[in-house]
């Protein structure tokens, strides 16, 4: 005796064919990547990688998350499992970063190479490996008030005529973290200082310079980071200050440029100028789950066209300057400008401490009047001892 | 006491016990161990700290600014509860209105504070319309910036304060005034001789309660202030682990914090116990 009859068969047959079409196909793999951008980037992100994924039949998931918390992440990762594939960490962290990403060497063509400059690449190369892959290169340029400031500083004697001229129109990012350091050092660097030799002449004499302008600083420097002396620019009490590109994004957005604001080189100084290497590096931690897809990503963003892509889509102008007679180009003139001076800090282990020491010392002089050479003595001296960076700096592949 | 009900007794204890030790006990003997590692077992990290200009004024902002805060919140709290309780007929807005600075979140009310008190701010255009001078309220290291950032904290929290006031003001017994009207005591004697002493323990709980709270102050300096214009020690810590990525001494800063909060907190609970043996002992 049949348990069910014809037309009951068919139909579980029926069923059965339907449930097995239906039956889910196999889930893409994903490429989970944590970056630090703003959630408008973010977005914009999310539509960029749209090529890759549809590519490589895989879902690319951008978690956005501050460096700091990147940096802890791939700590944690690194004595245990986790699910990030790719991260992106600022170049003051590479130094210390290294020893939880895998060498990346092998993945980077010539070609690709060609696409940053040198200095780009020598900070991610720590012991003649490869560890970063420049994600979106950045500098700083001077933001100014046009309307204000028609004929903006040019030399360091232009800058301190100005200080003097519009008191508390002046701002430095004088918060002790890492900005103050980025604004300070392109005038340590162009009196012929370096970080890694706090003592030198160079490096007194820029800080000499920076005491020179202290009593005119806007009040607010001493707290000042990026978004808030970017604020106060916007809102008009302060005519000049150090920024990222972001910050003409950012002005742009609020109708403030290219009308109000607009860019501008960083004054020169007695050696010329220079201008701080900045952006997010790209590393696979040592226990991606997706190494290989995590490379393939890599080297999908290592071409010329990805780059021009990143630029158009992104307004990361790090690799393609913007196209000339754009409105882009009128506000980014600044920092195309500065490409040419860009120079990065030193990746090394301790860069944190040294970079901290360096923060107390310029804050020592900017904002409690203590001599430069007194002031490096207090903490600089002994922090470029413990780390011996002149020896330690990344070197060339 | 039948099994089941054992059982679920000790699911009762065990549940929370294992959840105050993962999400608190573990974390602070773990942070506790990283403040004294530096390369090894080490007073390095506190060394450090005491070393730091910018620690010290931490500590100091972190005494001031709870105890300015407490003074006005109190003050005003109390002010708001008599008059609020005084008003025979009780007016849900201004009930409401009183409460309002508590029931805003946090981060959304000190963005106010910041449009208010910044340099180009509501405040100084207000001054300036009035023919007056902008002041720096906000001015880094600045006396006016540490008083700004009190009155804010108090502003945010006098809410609170004001309930626990006004729920002390209505169990006192209405028999006590109409005695005192009787006896020909005017306002000021009513308030020194009845009202004061019957609300002394909705007054001793109040403190106690914000005294503690008060030591723990952090976003309010945050977002006014940043970090560096009127350090304390939760926001050096912030500042340390964060910008200076710094986490073995942004811990033994933590600690340090922790420490006079368990100090000044004991001290508080221990008066207050005392304060009611010697109450209990009275009646």
């Amino acid at each position: 005796m049949h348990l069910l009859g014809p037309s009951k068969r068919s139909l579980f047959l029926a069923l059965a064919v339907l449930l097995a079409g239906c039956r889910a196909a196999p889930a893409p793999e994903q490429l989970n990547i944590a970056l630090a951008v703003f959630p408008d980037e973010a977005a914009r992100y999310d539509r960029f990688v749209a090529d890759f994924e549809s590519q490589h039949h895989v879902r690319v998931n951008v978690l956005t998350q501050t460096y700091t918390d990147i940096l802890q992440a791939m700590r944690v990762q690194a004595a245990s499992r986790g699910s990030l594939d790719l991260v992106e960490l600022d170049l003051a962290m590479l130094g210390e970063a290294h020893d939880y990403a895998q060498p990346l060497d092998r993945i980077v063509s010539p070609s690709a190479r060609a696409l940053f400059s040198n200095e780009a690449w020598n900070a991610a190369t720590i012991d003649h490996r490869l560890y970063f892959i420049p994600h979106r290169q950045m500098w700083q340029a001077m933001i100014y008030n046009r309307v204000e400031v028609p004929n903006p500083p040019a030399t360091w004697d232009d800058l301190a005529r100005f200080a003097r001229e519009h008191p508390g129109r002046l701002a430095i990012k004088g918060a002790r973290y890492e900005g103050a350091v980025c604004d300070v050092m392109p005038f340590v660097w162009t009196a012929g200082g370096t970080e890694c030799e706090p003592n030198s002449p160079g490096s007194i004499r820029a800080l000499d310079f920076m005491r020179q302008l202290a009593p005119d600083l806007n009040d607010e420097s001493a707290v000042f980071r990026e978004m808030s002396v970017l604020e106060a620019q916007a809102r008009g009490s302060v005519w000049i200050h150090f920024n990222w590109p972001f910050a003409i994004a950012y002005l742009q957005s609020k109708g403030l440029a290219p009308n109000v604001n607009l860019s501008a080189p960083i004054p020169a100084g007695p050696d010329g100028r220079a201008t701080p290497l900045g952006g997010g590096y790209l590393a696979i931690p040592n226990s991606a789950p997706h190494a290989k897809l995590a490379a393939e990503f890599i080297q999908y963003l290592l071409t010329a066209d990805t780059q021009s892509k990143l630029s158009r889509d992104l307004g990361w102008y790090g690799t393609v300057p913007p196209p000339t007679g754009t409105e882009d180009a009128q506000l980014y003139s600044g920092y195309t400008a500065m490409r040419p001076f860009v120079r990065a800090r030193p990746t090394v282990d301790c860069y944190a401490d040294l970079s901290d020491q360096w923060r107390r010392a310029i804050r020592g002089v900017l904002f409690e009047d203590a001599a430069p050479a007194s002031a490096i003595a207090a903490s600089v001296l002994k922090a470029a001892d413990r780390c011996d960076c002149a020896e330690n700096a990344s070197g060339e592949l | 006491m039948n099994a089941a009900a054992k059982r679920l007794r000790l699911v009762f204890v065990v549940v929370p016990c294992v959840f105050m030790t993962a999400m608190l006990l573990l974390p602070a003997l773990n942070g506790l161990v990283l403040s004294f590692d530096r390369h090894g077992p080490s007073l390095g990290n506190y060394r450090i700290l005491l070393d730091d200009s910018m620690f010290w004024r931490a500590l100091a902002n972190n005494l001031l600014v709870p105890v300015g805060s407490v003074i006005v919140e109190f003050v005003l709290g109390l002010a708001l509860a008599l008059t609020l309780t005084a008003r025979r007929k009780r007016s849900a807005l201004i009930e409401t209105a009183a409460i309002l600075p508590f029931a805003i979140p946090e981060i959304v009310i000190l963005t106010l504070a910041r449009y208010i008190f910044m340099p180009r701010g509501y405040l100084n255009g207000a001054l300036v319309t009035a023919g007056m001078q902008a002041l720096p309220w906000l001015s880094p290291r600045s006396s006016l910036a540490i008083l700004t950032v009190i009155v804010v904290d108090a502003w945010h929290v006098t809410p609170i304060v004001m309930l626990m006031l006004m729920a002390g003001l209505q169990t006192i017994p209405a028999e006590l005034y109409e005695a005192a009207r009787l006896d020909g005591a005017g306002t000021l004697a009513t308030f020194r001789f009845v009202t004061l002493p019957m609300l002394r323990p909705a007054i001793v709980g109040a403190l106690i309660l914000r005294g503690v709270d008060a030591l723990r102050i952090f976003s309010t300096v945050l977002v006014l202030t940043g970090p560096e214009g009127v350090p304390v020690l939760s926001t050096y810590s912030y500042s340390l682990w964060d910008d200076a990525q710094k986490p073995h001494e942004a811990m033994a800063a933590s600690m340090i914090l922790a420490l006079l909060v368990t100090i000044i907190g004991s001290s508080r609970l221990l008066f207050a116990a005392r304060y009611s043996r010697a109450n209990g002992a009275m009646a």
